[in-house]
């Protein structure tokens, strides 16, 4: 395979890719520098590619990967400051001047999603993925999936409603 | 679409057990302007995954040279190498009888001496460079009493 045979394999992808790496990885650059990543891995990996029907379901699973590898770095090496003595009744305030819209906040709630509930409502909903598809690239059931699917849609339904009646109710 | 069709398609949203049409469908109706006022609230969730689909990836991604011509010429020159050697050798010990002896022992003798007689010319010469050594014992002696 040839640079330009695997651009053009490759170009169709990669907006998917992107999208899903800042899904999780929440930052625009980390994510471009995960996509970036994943397709110089692809590029080495091309003789095995060309093998395959599909390379986005490849593609996908690496990218998942390598994410939450980057997430799972970053936790264990960072030192978090847990706040457990106090109480934070209305939002905070750091991130009630992060939003601006109630549209971004939609995507600050699907921020505070466990990262599997986030990687599949994304995929679902963002990139219209069928279950199965999903089941099979997080390597999970299809069970699992609808469910975790549906738990994730009520949670942002729940706090998509609170801040919708923040102030009147 | 009527009212009551939507309110429960997004029940069933709710429940994870739409189809992909179905979703279309209400990601259609919340993106558009005419939603309930009391659906309004779901606005932001289908106008972000509608957006959020939206973003790109525009980095120009820069793929590493291929390395394929490299790897190949450490071997082909061993093999050239081996070749050539292989055939100079065999070459010599094949077709040349002469071994450059001389059947007159007189003769064989001069050409010893000759050729001892070069060997130590060259030996004094590089052995009388040794001499300026000494230069630096005299000097340490010098100094260091």
């Amino acid at each position: 395979m040839n640079q330009k045979e695997f651009l053009s394999k490759v170009t169709p992808v990669q907006d998917r890719l992107y999208r899903l790496a800042k899904r999780l990885l929440v930052s625009e650059d980390e994510a471009q520098d995960a996509t970036q990543e994943i397709l110089i891995k692809l590029w080495s990996q091309r003789k095995k590619i060309a093998k395959l029907r599909s390379i986005e379901a490849f593609a996908v699973t690496m990218t998942k990967n390598y994410c939450l590898d980057k997430l799972k770095a970053k936790s264990s090496s960072n030192l978090q400051l847990v706040h457990t003595n106090y109480e934070d009744h209305q939002y905070n305030t750091v991130r009630a001047s992060e939003v601006n819209d109630s549209v971004n906040w939609v995507y600050i709630l699907m921020n505070d999603l466990p990262e599997q509930q986030r990687m599949i409502l994304h995929l679902r909903d963002v990139e219209q993925y069928t279950n199965s598809e999903i089941a099979k690239e997080l390597d999970l059931n299809e069970t699992a999936v609808r469910v975790a699917l549906s738990r994730a849609r009520k949670t942002i339904r729940e706090e998509l409603l609170k801040k919708h009646n923040y102030g009147i109710k | 679409m009527e009212l009551n069709k939507i309110e429960n398609l997004l029940e069933l949203y709710f429940e994870g057990t739409t189809s992909l049409e179905q979703e279309a469908k209400l990601r259609d109706y919340f993106t558009s302007d005419e939603v309930a006022p009391h659906l309004e609230e779901y606005t932001p969730l289908f106008t972000a995954f509608a957006k959020a689909k939206q973003e790109r990836f525009n980095r120009k991604i820069e793929l590493p040279q291929t390395k394929k011509s490299w790897q190949w010429i450490p071997i082909a020159a061993s093999i050239v190498l081996c070749l050539g050697l292989f055939l100079t050798f065999n070459n010599k010990r094949g077709s040349d009888n002469d071994l450059g002896t001389y059947k007159d022992p007189e003769i064989a003798a001069l050409k010893t001496k000759q050729a001892l007689f070069m060997m130590g010319n060259f030996m004094n010469k590089s052995t009388a460079q040794l001499d300026n050594l000494d230069a630096f014992e005299e000097t340490t002696k010098e100094i260091l009493k």
